[in-house]
């Protein structure tokens, strides 16, 4: 069955449906909790609460298409909040800026855009991560696709700003 | 510049792929949030066991009610009012009340564990009232959960049935809604001090009690007793009364013991008036009392209470019905038989463990309706659901899974149906004697 069938089923209340979907979704789901949260402990945790929340509000999915986008986008507000939470998590992240122990030069990149306005960091996911369309986003986010492209840029160009910082030290 | 772009979303692909996935983790914890949704879904359906009724959710905006943006927006700034806003475009009858100001205002408030209730106002009939409350925390309070709700009428617990929820789908500090009790039966405004009970299931199990009463007299119903006889191809009904409050207009009918065929619904019941204005039956929220199977209902429609109709004329049509000894199917929970099931066009049924599953074809659009009822076992007891969820697999389709409570049950089980379209081509109409 295509996913679009499945998401259908799991709107109308088929718990089976869903519970195949979130398998589909489950891994991808936490290498994004734990991107941000740095530790499998929390990104479990985050992982648990959006597959909870998702399955109380499924039947408020309007559109199948975008149901991927629509669990992503529950899982990032719930890492928004455990981060927000958890002063401890937010001063070892000050420490990490520039930090060039190995262990950190994994998450180079991801460390940099979980830094970013959350505006930003959810483009960027649905757009590189989740491989949306311009237009899937402009829908999705009631703006204009101009505006979802030139958020993009700033997005990009901040990016782009840290990186060459962090070439540079 | 965009090859640079490239090869930093590369390489952030290729971090987040280096993250180990703990297989074993996050399948116990799919489980866990499972069965934590399954937990308070039957909480939900607990709160109704104490009275038997029938509701529906309105799926889709009824476009029949035009509703003027002025008015709404104007009815909307009225402290407690919002909730309502969105009520008057599904119901009629409420947007009556609003025009004729058939309202108490109350703002009781009280803060209790930093958390305040205030309820706003009241609706109230001799059928039931509606109450808007608003409820606000210095934190999130859009999953706030409430353990138990009550109205008392002189200390006393009113047997009603109550229908209520809020949602947000962003954390939010406020909520607005209401609260819609029906009375089990109709209750006597003299001197009557009301308390409004509600428990939360936050960690301190918050309770808030707030006594009110009303001063606004409140309107009587205007009651009339019909008792006419219909025919739909044989079938005998008996309209009994009709009864019109400003909250909801209720019709009372009977079925008649001796009918070949079991009537399981009415799918078209209408009020018209002389200048064909129609008023139809509830589209979200409470629907009837009572049971069909047992012989008689009172079906709830949106009131014209405060309309002077010069005539009134109740519509009856597309009634279903099966014919006796073939609207039921047996099963064997045991066996995870079907037993037997009648031969209608469409009918599938499978038993699994104590699950049953019927799908029925449909012409129903976009809507859900529940087809399994009354289940009774070998012994004559009658067993019941724990849990059911409906789903549409495709356009024409309804499909439905009960989980029944199998402990102790006597095999067969009898598990009747209170929905298949099988309609009686007849209408019938009957005035309403208005004087």
């Amino acid at each position: 069955m295509d996913e679009e069938a499945l998401v259908r089923r799991a709107i109308t209340g088929d718990e089976e449906a869903f519970l195949h979907l979130i398998k589909q979704y489950e891994q991808t789901m936490y290498r994004m909790a734990f991107a941000y949260l740095k530790n499998e402990h929390d990104a479990i945790e985050a992982v648990q609460e959006a597959t909870y929340r998702s399955l109380k509000k499924i039947h408020t999915v309007k559109e199948p298409g975008y149901f991927g986008t629509w669990l992503v986008r529950i899982l990032l507000n719930i890492c928004h909040d455990m981060r927000k939470r958890s002063s401890r998590l937010d001063l070892q992240e000050d420490i990490e800026i520039g930090d060039h122990a190995p262990n950190h030069e994994r998450f180079e990149i991801t460390d940099i855009i979980t830094k970013l306005p959350n505006e930003q960091q959810e483009l960027i996911f649905l757009k590189y991560f989740q491989d949306y369309k311009n237009r899937d986003i402009a829908i999705l986010q009631n703006i204009p696709e101009g505006t979802v492209k030139s958020r993009l840029h700033a997005a990009l160009k901040k990016l782009k700003l840290y990186f060459t910082e962090k070439g540079e030290l | 510049m965009k090859q640079v772009k490239k090869h930093d979303y590369d390489t952030f692909v290729k971090e987040l792929a280096q993250i180990d996935i703990p297989y074993e983790q996050l399948e116990k914890s799919r489980r866990k949030s499972v069965i934590r949704f399954r937990k308070e879904k039957r909480n939900r359906q607990r709160t109704w066991k104490s009275i038997a009724v029938t509701c529906a959710l309105l799926l889709l905006f009824v476009s029949s009610i035009r509703v003027s943006p002025a008015f709404a927006s104007a009815i909307a700034k009225i402290p407690g009012f919002a909730p309502l806003v969105e009520m008057i475009t599904y119901d009629k009858g409420v947007k009556d009340i609003l025009q004729n100001s058939y309202y108490e205002g109350l703002g009781l408030s009280q803060t209790k564990n930093d958390l305040s209730f205030t309820l706003q106002g009241v609706i109230a009939d001799e059928t039931g009232m509606i109450l808007p409350y608003t409820f606000s925390a210095p934190f999130d309070v859009h999953d706030l959960k409430t353990k138990k709700m009550e109205l008392r009428l002189n200390g006393d617990v009113l047997p009603a049935g109550v229908n209520y929820s809020w949602y947000s789908e962003k954390d939010t500090p406020l909520i607005e809604d209401k609260f819609e009790f029906i009375f089990q039966d109709p209750i006597n405004y003299d001197n009557a001090n009301f308390e409004l009970y509600i428990q939360f299931a936050d960690e301190k199990q918050t309770e808030f009690t707030i006594p009110f009463s009303l001063k606004k007299p409140i309107a009587k119903t205007k009651t009339y007793i019909l008792n006419e006889k219909m025919s739909f191809q044989g079938q005998q009904i008996t309209v009994k009364s009709v009864s019109i409050s400003p909250l909801r207009t209720s019709i009372t009918i009977a079925l008649d013991p001796n009918n070949e065929m079991r009537i399981l619904g009415f799918d078209d019941i209408r009020l018209l008036d002389e200048k064909g204005e129609e008023w139809t039956t509830i589209n979200n929220g409470l629907t009837a009392t009572g049971n069909l199977i047992d012989g008689e209902e009172t079906i709830y429609m949106q009131s014209n209470y405060f309309r002077e109709p010069k005539n009134l004329t109740l519509f009856i049509g597309k009634v279903k019905a099966l014919p006796k000894g073939q609207d039921f199917i047996e099963v064997d929970f045991n066996q995870k038989k079907v037993l037997s099931k009648p031969s209608l066009p469409g009918l599938k049924v499978q038993v699994n463990k104590q699950m049953v599953t019927m799908n029925v074809p449909t012409s129903y659009k976009n809507k859900n309706i529940s087809l399994l009822g009354t289940a009774i076992d070998a012994n004559g007891k009658t067993i019941y659901s724990n849990s059911g969820s409906h789903h549409r697999p495709d356009e024409y389709v309804i499909e439905q899974t009960e989980t029944y409570d199998i402990k102790g049950v006597v095999n067969p089980v009898r598990i009747y149906f209170t929905h298949y379209e099988n309609f009686l081509d007849e209408t019938q109409t009957v005035d309403i004697p208005l004087k």
